[in-house]
């Protein structure tokens, strides 16, 4: 951002330029070059908020696939887990000062749901999602703070909100990081609480009160450049869940008729605490012949028993200094968690038929194109990205996701 | 090696606070192509698609879990 | 949304990260003088920082078109480029690390840089002068010594400039 010539340098130039060949112009120079402030010549120190760059993104999700804890099927299912979402999301990030920059992240989510469309199917039941235009509409704002105490030392908080219609999400975290041996080894530490309440449905679309949850995180991570074209990058988190960890309509296929419900299915049921491990491993490579390769793993224990293991290559050519291209493969496998089922004994302690927390492999394959263009006006750089991926798991759930995002660096 | 031993040797190799590479020699750094995540909002979508459509979740500085509905 | 610990791992690791040091003070170094290493003009002649320094007080930016800090500090050198161009003592001139002249050069047309640049593709005057950051402000005397050095300009490379400036030939 070019900042403006004040009159005492634009009076020292023109005298330089114009003025009587003497020594008195030579003088002159000395004088405003010894006697310049630095203002002048390093420009008006700003502690107001300046806008860095604006981000926008849209993604759609188009997902087919079927679900033994959805109702909207057979009686003993697997039910249709139709659904598409839309999202749009915005960033902001701002600064103040020197040492403070401000995040400000916007993500909606406009769902429309089958599954609980499907209880809506008599006068005394409830349609959870919307009883008008079955969709569910879902956004959150999450504004982070983030304060460079010194060169190597950054501090920051977050907090945010998450409002679905049935469903409040409060979170807030505190983090810092440090930088090492010049700053080729950065270590950081975050804390994170979430706190959800939202409405407690049973299977038959029933409004019973509202329940809660509370899941809190602390992260560790490393990052190491390793050589000029090499860094890696090391994770490691512990989340503890307490509470209702279910969304309370998710129902299982029973052997047995349910005289309460009236059907043959009755209500998924959690432990109230679950404990997890994650613990990622990412390294990103230069290629020599101007491209990339970006390498993720990540390894998952918690105590429902379930284990999974997730690895992805990315692999990015650059086109030219404005463009480059990228091509993504990832695989999951998870062994499902110890309690799951898709036709329960109606007497079982615990019982799940959420096809997410099932044995299950998945595969992702996708491409995208980046543009960054140079500008030469207020706007630095113009940001445009469009990509497709093609996400299929082997319990019968694909989707098709599309998502375009454009984006301005001042 | 186990995971576990490959986060141990790096947390050693990082907690070796030896400078490998001088700032002046970070150039490739500098290059979207050479971050070790995803652009914020492309990592949050797709950390999101994975969270509800998988058992696994974390491990990545953000929360396992909570926080929206599509549990 | 949540991803602020990747956020603050990409602040501290940034490419930039180192570019905020703090400047060394003018009194506490011993001056040494200008090596005389081979690089090269932007159009490709081959030269040294003491034949383009030539006897005059000289502030040498070391910078590179990836990096963020230095390429914000333009206008300011051009400013007092612009200043120091009216007298026939004083001089500023970048010095571009670590990139092909034919990158520096281009940077240097789009953005019509003002001030006398040289490429040292190489590091050889960045190795020699014991320079591992970008940016880095040097500040030179008549003698051509290098009494300063610091990160960005800053108020204390100015003081050094003109305490420079002001010591006689």
């Amino acid at each position: 951002m070019r900042l403006p010539v004040t009159w005492p340098v634009a009076g020292a130039l023109v005298v330089a330029l114009f003025g009587p060949r003497s020594t008195a112009r030579a003088d002159d120079a000395k004088a405003a070059l010894t006697s310049a402030h630095d203002v002048e010549i390093l420009g008006r120190h700003d502690d107001g908020l300046r806008i860095e760059s604006v981000m926008t993104r849209i993604t759609s999700f188009d997902q087919y696939g079927h679900g033994y804890q959805s109702q909207a099927g057979p009686a003993f299912g697997p039910g249709s887990e139709r659904t598409t979402i839309l999202e749009p999301q915005v960033q902001v990030v701002a600064s103040q000062g020197p040492r403070l920059t401000h995040v400000l992240t916007v993500p909606i989510d406009v769902i429309t749901a089958a599954s609980p469309d499907a209880i809506d199917n008599g006068p005394t039941s409830v349609d959870v999602v919307s009883s008008a235009s079955r969709h569910n509409v879902a956004g959150t704002i999450d504004w982070s703070a983030t304060y460079r105490a010194d060169p190597a030392s950054y501090v920051s908080m977050s907090s945010g909100l998450h409002l679905e219609e049935p469903f409040r999400s409060w979170h807030g975290g505190l983090g810092g990081s440090y930088a090492l041996a010049g700053g080729d080894t950065v270590v950081a530490g975050s804390v994170l609480e979430v706190f959800d309440w939202f409405d407690r449905f049973d299977i038959t679309g029933h409004r019973h009160g509202r329940t809660e949850r509370s899941s809190t995180t602390a992260s560790v991570g490393v990052t190491q450049i390793v050589t000029p074209t090499t860094v890696v990058g090391a994770n490691y988190g512990l989340t503890v869940q307490r509470g209702e960890l279910g969304n309370t309509w998710n129902s299982v296929p029973l052997t047995a008729f349910d005289a309460t419900t009236g059907l043959y299915r009755g209500p998924e049921i959690l432990p109230g605490e679950r404990v997890r491990h994650a613990l990622v491993l990412r390294a990103s490579q230069f290629l020599p012949w101007n491209g990339a390769l970006r390498f993720y793993y990540r390894f998952y224990a918690d105590d429902w028993g379930l284990i999974a293991h997730s690895i992805e290559g990315q692999l990015m050519q650059r086109l030219s200094p404005s463009v480059y291209v990228g091509a993504l493969y990832r695989y999951h496998t998870q062994n499902g968690v110890d309690f799951f089922t898709t036709l329960a004994g109606p007497t079982l302690p615990l019982r799940t038929a959420d096809s997410d927390l099932a044995r299950l492999e998945s595969h992702t394959i996708g491409g995208r194109i980046v543009v960054d263009l140079p500008m030469s006006t207020q706007v630095r750089v113009l940001h445009f990205e469009v990509g497709y991926e093609r996400y299929f798991r082997s319990n019968e759930l694909s989707m098709n996701i599309v998502t375009c995002a454009t984006g301005y660096r001042f | 090696m186990t995971a576990r031993g490959i986060a141990i040797a790096l947390a050693a190799a990082a907690l070796s606070a030896c400078a490998t590479v001088p700032q002046n020699r970070r150039a490739h750094f500098a290059d979207p192509m050479m971050g070790l995540g995803d652009e914020p909002l492309d990592a949050a979508r797709r950390q999101k698609l994975y969270d509800t459509r998988e058992g696994a979740a974390g491990g990545d500085g953000t929360t396992a879990g909570g926080g929206c509905g599509c549990q | 949304m949540r991803h602020w610990l990747s956020l603050l791992i990409a602040l501290a690791a940034s490419p930039d990260a180192g570019c905020t040091q703090p400047a060394a003070p003018a009194a506490g170094i011993t001056p040494i003088p200008l090596p005389s290493v081979p690089v090269v003009t932007l159009e490709g002649t081959p030269t040294d920082l003491p034949a383009m320094v030539h006897g005059r007080v000289a502030v040498v930016s070391f910078w590179a078109t990836w990096c963020d800090v230095c390429v914000g500090e333009i206008d300011a050198l051009a400013r007092l480029q612009a200043q120091a161009g009216a007298r026939s003592d004083a001089v500023v001139i970048g010095v571009a690390v670590g990139e092909p002249r034919e990158t520096v050069a281009a940077f240097a047309r789009k953005r019509e840089l003002r001030y006398a640049q040289v490429i040292d593709e190489d590091f050889r005057l960045a190795d020699a002068l014991g320079q591992e950051r970008v940016p880095t402000t040097l500040v030179v005397d008549r003698a051509g010594r290098i009494v300063f050095r610091g990160g960005a300009l800053d108020p204390a490379g100015l003081a050094a400039f003109r305490t420079a400036l002001g010591t006689p030939p």
